[in-house]
């Protein structure tokens, strides 16, 4: 039986890395916490579903062609918005807000308020020893340690990646050896949505389509990035593993909703002891 | 056209302008008598109400909380459990809202005001959520989201909870207005422009920052407790983050660190969308967007809201005057 | 104002580290009322250190700090202000977005509180303002001031509340050689109204000409204790500052 609810805690583990993955890299090159990214992982999903519905496409071609889109809507939101507001975050969370609620009355005005049921392909279910998994979630698991190590090699090896970890320690300084700070942040901040639209598009078949789905996930991610440093992908991964756990045994030992409640007061805990978390540094580098 | 001007260098001209429009007020339930009308006009004014006391923590003091919704709703759950447990006159309850409000908001403030800025933030953003979450799961004694019923009424009438409003609308702005031309209110601007190099000069910023929460939880409590006895009916999802993005947009949006910022704030983002209704018939439900929309608008392009906007305007106007 | 017996502010085996440099390294040191005590020492001697261990910005790590009667190692900033320690920085700190009047006024309103309006307070801010050459940009911003105008404000809100001792941390800095002059004058009025002035400088032609006493540092230590003659013949000093010839 436990086993089981550690096989659910790794699935819960591997949607939190995705969102917070995405969170963390946004808030280390940009300074700025992502208060749009619940609302890009609901439309995401959305954008998914009427792919699949209306044109017809299978379920992963929907999926890179809604995952660009994201990236592409993540763009518009950098230059538009974004832009300039590392300065004061306080602008920036403000900003995100109203975002955010323009984004989920969109999908509440075209997709309705009522949760969409998407299908998976994946819809076979592993059974090991006494405890069963659907390959839809095996997917999810795959899919973000797969991130997790495309990122880390991205961040490490690529030329890129170097710029994007410069501008993360001292923008001033990269910017002065010719790195161009507005490109790295556009790019990392359409990179970190297209992340969170991708787990949008995984938790929907399970938890199916609502334009509120993003609420829940996007604090969760803050709590993550919170606990494990704001802008260290190291810290989110423990952080997802801590939560990802905590919630699913609260939510399978305890009672259905105080699992969220949990990571909220572990996020206020760790923010009024030490905001910069547990592996996050003063200067909040990736 | 130099004397209407010099006119407005007087305070009295102020005094019997502030007079007229609230006579003016007064008498709109006269001739607004839909009942639709009159409720938005309540509705509007909790929205005023709750916006002017955030205003002097954002504003004025620099702290942008996010957690207003749950001192709105440790008055409006100190009405409802007061009045419907222990059978108590709502008056009663009323008064000890603003005495829960200021106790819980000072507990609060003594961990949460130790952050800065951002980290305050998305600090009370997840405090706000985490009692969310509680109310929630505490039904038995909350009634969670499915509420609570029957809550006895203030006063019978919306136009008599509309006059009380006034009231207390007008006492807010004149207590505001005292507190904020006063020591206190340099003290606030001190902390909100340097909250360092204020204690060089004597300043305890721990005791007025903590006072000063208090003291807006206590009014935000106060007005909830109304809130909730106009409706009768109390649940969960009035005091959600989305509630304290309301108030932050209708402060925001007027004009923080001004005295009728939010009064201004609140007719234009609660009132507009609702009086467009009429205007623009399928366009209602694109209302949050607009709300959305103009926040935006107002955070990047105008940090001064309306109101920053009206003195930008009155400045070229005397400049244009003095040619 | 008559000098006073015994020490006005006395250092006791003061310590302060910072990861693993000792910034401040059991220092011991008296400041005798109405005399002008000179800090000087290289870059990183640990005199900003002194200054804000004493106005609480930092907590000694050991040793205590006696103001008058009053002990006041590790209290809290707002309290050591209002017992009568004022201090300038070492970086321009005012209320920028503030008017040179707001500015004073909010120096303060921690004990100002009920007259605040009233003549005689408008006498003091203007005495102050006249005092610190800046009657002129009363109604200025602070952002809008020359950088010379902007460290005599802090001087101004500094004096407003009358402390007996000032803390001056290169008050000079980045002032031409007229305005160090004008600064020079404002100082010894200051010493001549009874107030005790700490200075710390690196202009040496204003540290010697002000101090009647001076303490040089070196690595969080104190290297030499004198009148500016002796200070400036000493051989340890000049080699701290200047290095030794291999």
């Amino acid at each position: 039986m436990i086993f089981q609810v550690i096989l659910n805690a790794l699935v819960q583990t591997a949607i939190y890395l995705i969102i917070s993955l995405g969170l963390t890299l946004i808030f280390g090159v940009m300074k700025i916490p992502n208060l749009t990214h619940g609302a890009m992982y609901a439309l995401g999903a959305f954008i998914h579903y009427s792919l699949i519905e209306f044109l017809g496409l299978p379920f992963v071609p929907a999926l890179f062609i809604a995952a660009l889109a994201a990236f592409g809507g993540g763009s518009v939101l950098e230059r538009v918005f974004f832009r300039g507001t590392g300065d004061s975050p306080v602008v920036a969370i403000i900003c995100g807000i109203g975002l955010s609620t323009i984004l989920i009355n969109v999908i509440t005005n075209i997709w309705g308020a009522w949760p969409l049921r998407i299908q998976t392909p994946f819809s076979y279910v592993l059974k090991i020893g006494g405890s069963a998994i659907s390959l839809h979630n095996v997917v999810i698991i795959i899919v973000s340690i797969s991130i997790a190590i495309l990122l880390y090699a991205f961040l490490k090896w690529t030329k890129f990646g170097c710029a994007v970890r410069g501008v993360s320690q001292d923008q001033e300084a990269a910017s002065l050896i010719g790195v161009n700070v507005n490109t790295v942040g556009m790019i990392t901040f359409s990179l970190g949505t297209m992340l969170a639209s991708i787990g949008g598009m995984f938790t929907a078949p399970i938890t199916a389509a609502s334009p509120g789905m993003g609420a829940s996930a996007e604090i969760m991610g803050f709590a993550i990035i919170i606990l494990g440093g704001m802008g260290s992908l190291g810290g989110a991964i423990v952080g997802a593993f801590l939560l990802g756990f905590v919630d699913t045994f609260v939510t399978t030992y305890i009672s259905g909703g105080y699992g969220g409640a949990v990571a909220f007061v572990f996020m206020i805990i760790v923010i009024l002891l030490k905001p910069s978390g547990l592996f996050g540094k003063k200067g909040r580098q990736i | 056209m130099t004397r209407i001007l010099d006119l407005f260098n007087k305070k009295i001209t102020y005094l019997f302008i502030f007079i007229a429009i609230v006579i003016l007020v007064l008498m709109l339930p006269l001739y607004f008598t839909s009942a639709y009308l009159l409720r938005l006009m309540v509705t509007i004014g909790f929205s005023i109400i709750t916006a002017l006391c955030f205003n002097l923590v954002i504003g004025y003091m620099g702290y942008p909380s996010l957690s207003q919704s749950v001192f709105y709703g440790v008055g409006g759950y100190t009405m409802a459990l007061i009045t419907l447990r222990l059978g108590v006159s709502p008056w009663i309850a009323l008064i000890l809202s603003p005495l829960t409000g200021f106790a819980i908001g000072y507990l609060v403030a003594i961990p949460f005001l130790k952050l800065r800025s951002m980290f305050f933030a998305i600090g009370t953003l997840a405090f706000t959520m985490l009692v969310n979450a509680i109310l929630i799961n505490l039904h038995t004694i909350t009634g969670a989201e499915a509420g609570l019923r029957g809550i006895p009424r203030l006063v019978k009438s919306d136009t008599a909870f509309f006059y009380l409003q006034i009231v207390l609308i007008i006492l807010i702005l004149f207590g505001t207005k005292i507190l904020v031309e006063s020591y206190w209110g340099k003290i606030l601007v001190a902390i909100r422009e340097d909250e360092d190099l204020a204690p060089h000069f004597g300043i305890n910023t721990t005791k007025y920052k903590r006072l000063t929460f208090a003291l807006v939880s206590a009014f935000t409590g106060l007005a909830g407790a109304m809130f909730i006895s106009y409706q009768t009916y109390i649940s969960s999802n009035y005091f959600t983050i989305g509630s304290s993005f309301t108030i932050l947009a209708c402060t925001v949006v007027g004009g923080g660190g001004s005295l009728l910022g939010p009064i201004l704030g609140g007719l234009v983002v609660v009132g507009a969308p609702e009086l467009l209704r009429e205007v623009l018939k399928g366009m209602y439900i694109w209302r949050p967007c607009f709300v959305g929309a103009i926040l935006v608008a107002v955070i990047l392009l105008f940090p001064g809201g309306i109101y920053g906007g009206f003195q930008k305007l009155a400045g070229y106007l005397r400049k244009w005057g003095e040619k | 104002m008559a000098r006073q017996e015994g020490p006005i502010l006395e250092i006791h085996d003061l310590c302060k580290n910072f990861g693993g440099i000792k910034a401040v390294d059991e220092l011991s040191f008296q400041v005798k009322h109405g005399e002008i005590l000179g800090l000087l020492g290289p870059n990183g001697s640990g005199k900003t250190t002194i200054f804000n261990l004493i106005t609480g910005v930092y907590e000694a790590d050991s040793g205590g700090i006696r103001f008058e009667e009053y002990d006041i190692t590790n209290q809290l900033s707002y309290k050591i202000a209002l017992k009568g320690i004022s201090r300038t920085f070492q970086a321009t700190k005012l209320f920028y977005k503030q008017t040179v009047l707001n500015n004073i006024v909010t120096a303060m309103i921690a004990r100002t509180r009920k007259k605040l309006a009233s003549q005689e307070t408008f006498q003091r801010i203007d005495n102050v303002l006249e005092f610190t050459h800046l009657e002129n940009v009363k109604h200025a911003l602070a952002s809008d001031l020359t950088h010379a105008q902007q460290r005599r404000l802090m001087v101004a809100m500094a004096l407003i509340e009358e402390p007996e001792l000032l803390l001056l941390d290169e008050i000079t800095s980045g002032m031409s050689g007229e305005e160090c002059n004008e600064m020079i004058e404002i100082a010894k009025k200051i010493r001549d109204g009874g107030i005790t002035i700490v200075l710390i400088e690196h202009n040496m032609r204003v540290a010697m000409t002000l101090s009647d006493r001076i303490l040089v540092l070196n690595f969080g230590k104190k290297i030499a204790d004198g009148t500016p003659g002796e200070i400036s013949t000493n051989e340890t000093v000049l080699e701290a500052f200047l290095g030794r010839e291999e």
